[in-house]
């Protein structure tokens, strides 16, 4: 009964006009940020933290959480316009947004995208309260054995999500995970790899990874051939997805939500290993080719 | 093979009470293992030849680009964001697909001191001022 006043007491402050304004503005300054590449929602949440000022501690709050909702759905929208993700959660959107955009899909891709996110996250915050007190005296039991699993779990959905040849996929992974040692160690603060570069001894941050990887690398693959140039011509239309797009997109919108609650609760997982365990659930529930741009990939956890 | 020596250099320790080397030894070790089977793949099943991957390739616009990403990484915090940016898209708006002057120059400036003036005063994050310390 206590919860049920809770929640209640929360929807009647969370529901006042002013702090639906302020929810609006968050959310407005946030998706202009996120589609920044390299402002993600941290660091957006951090620029922006002085303009919460003005109001009280809720609207604050508030306008936070909007903030933060808005810069992970801007991180969407490069994904699937310019095949840019704008932080590392919205990576697994390029995959089959982009491609849906090419095929002149970019409203209901979108719209998917943002859609998927809201029915997902309104899910997780409602679920999240009602087993919030359980879940702090687990998170607190979470040790290094743990943290260890939930990376062989990256790397085992890493598998899943391959498509051609395993040895280049796992080959990848290790590059990856060597980038991703350069710097100090934590543990006996040696550098490693770093060439005697300051520069590197706070390691490589993975925004200079994905912009080389994906923005560098899509200029210079659309510079190399005049005529395979990609560029979307089409109108920014139909946002709404259409009956056949809500159908292909119930089942994993559900999937993704149940699977994107369990890991996100895990404390060091978030969104990003949600995001591609659940791209990599449906590719596997999937009867069509991974390459035929589905809106189902679309319909990652926030 | 790199990763390996850099790896063993630090020291590797054991499994119980691993050196700063342990993880980049035993992960050096797997790139050669799995770079050996994709030689061992592409040496039986056969595939596109590297040529073939390069063939119609304009490989001028593609070194010309690089070339000016590595000047520009080089130039940014000697000369600051704001001079070291508009000679860099002036130089791939006429080098790349080149367009007239009149549209190259405004282009230029326009987005160069847009983006700017979003991040260092909107946003107030810090760019480079350069030596000149201008922006």
């Amino acid at each position: 009964v206590d919860i049920i006043a809770n929640v209640a007491q929360g929807f009647g402050v969370a529901l006042l006009p002013v702090n639906l304004l302020y929810c609006f503005i968050g959310v407005f300054i946030g998706t202009l940020v996120g589609v920044l590449p390299g402002i993600g929602p941290v660091s957006a949440m951090s620029l922006l933290l002085p303009i919460t000022l003005a109001g009280t501690p809720e609207s604050g709050i508030i306008m936070m959480a909007g903030i933060y909702y808005g810069s992970m759905y801007g991180g969407s929208t490069t994904s699937i316009l310019v095949n840019i993700p704008g932080e590392a959660a919205s990576v697994v959107t390029c995959l089959d947004g982009h491609e849906m955009a090419l095929q002149g899909r970019a409203g209901p891709a979108l719209g998917i995208a943002a859609l998927g996110s809201f029915f997902a996250g309104t899910f997780a915050i409602v679920a999240l309260m009602l087993v919030a007190p359980t879940l702090a005296i687990w998170a607190v039991a979470f040790g290094p054995a743990e943290y260890f699993s939930l990376m062989v779990l990256g790397l085992v959905v890493l598998t899943f999500l391959t498509q051609g040849s395993m040895a280049k996929a796992l080959l990848m992974a290790c590059v990856g995970a060597v980038l991703g040692l350069i710097g100090l160690d934590s543990i006996t603060a040696q550098p490693r790899l770093t060439f005697d570069r300051l520069e590197l001894y706070d390691g490589i941050g993975l925004v200079p990874v994905v912009m080389g990887l994906f923005g560098i690398a899509e200029v210079l693959a659309n510079l190399e051939r005049p005529i395979a140039r990609k560029i979307i011509k089409t109108k920014l239309s139909q946002l709404w997805p259409n009956r056949e797009d809500w159908k292909a997109s119930a089942g994993p919108m559900a999937r993704g939500t149940v699977l994107g609650f369990f890991l996100g609760i895990l404390p060091g997982g978030g969104a990003v290993i949600s995001s591609f365990a659940s791209y990599a659930l449906e590719k596997r529930l999937s009867k069509t080719s991974p390459a035929q741009a589905s809106p189902k990939a679309l319909c990652k956890p926030a | 093979m790199f990763v390996v020596w850099a790896g063993r250099d630090l020291g590797t320790g054991t499994v119980a009470a691993p050196g700063s080397g342990f993880l980049p030894f035993w992960a050096g070790l797997l790139m050669c293992a799995f770079a050996l089977a994709v030689l061992w793949s592409a040496i039986t099943k056969g595939g596109a030849s590297v040529a073939s991957l390069w063939v119609d390739v304009r490989w001028g616009s593609v070194v010309f680009m690089i070339a000016s990403l590595a000047v520009y990484a080089a130039l940014l915090d000697v000369l600051g964001f704001l001079l070291a940016t508009i000679p860099l898209l002036l130089v791939l708006l006429r080098g790349v697909d080149p367009v007239r002057w009149r549209t190259a120059i405004p282009i230029a400036l326009l987005s160069t001191v847009a983006v700017w003036w979003v991040l260092k005063r909107a946003l107030l994050i810090q760019l480079p001022t350069g030596m000149f310390e201008i922006g």
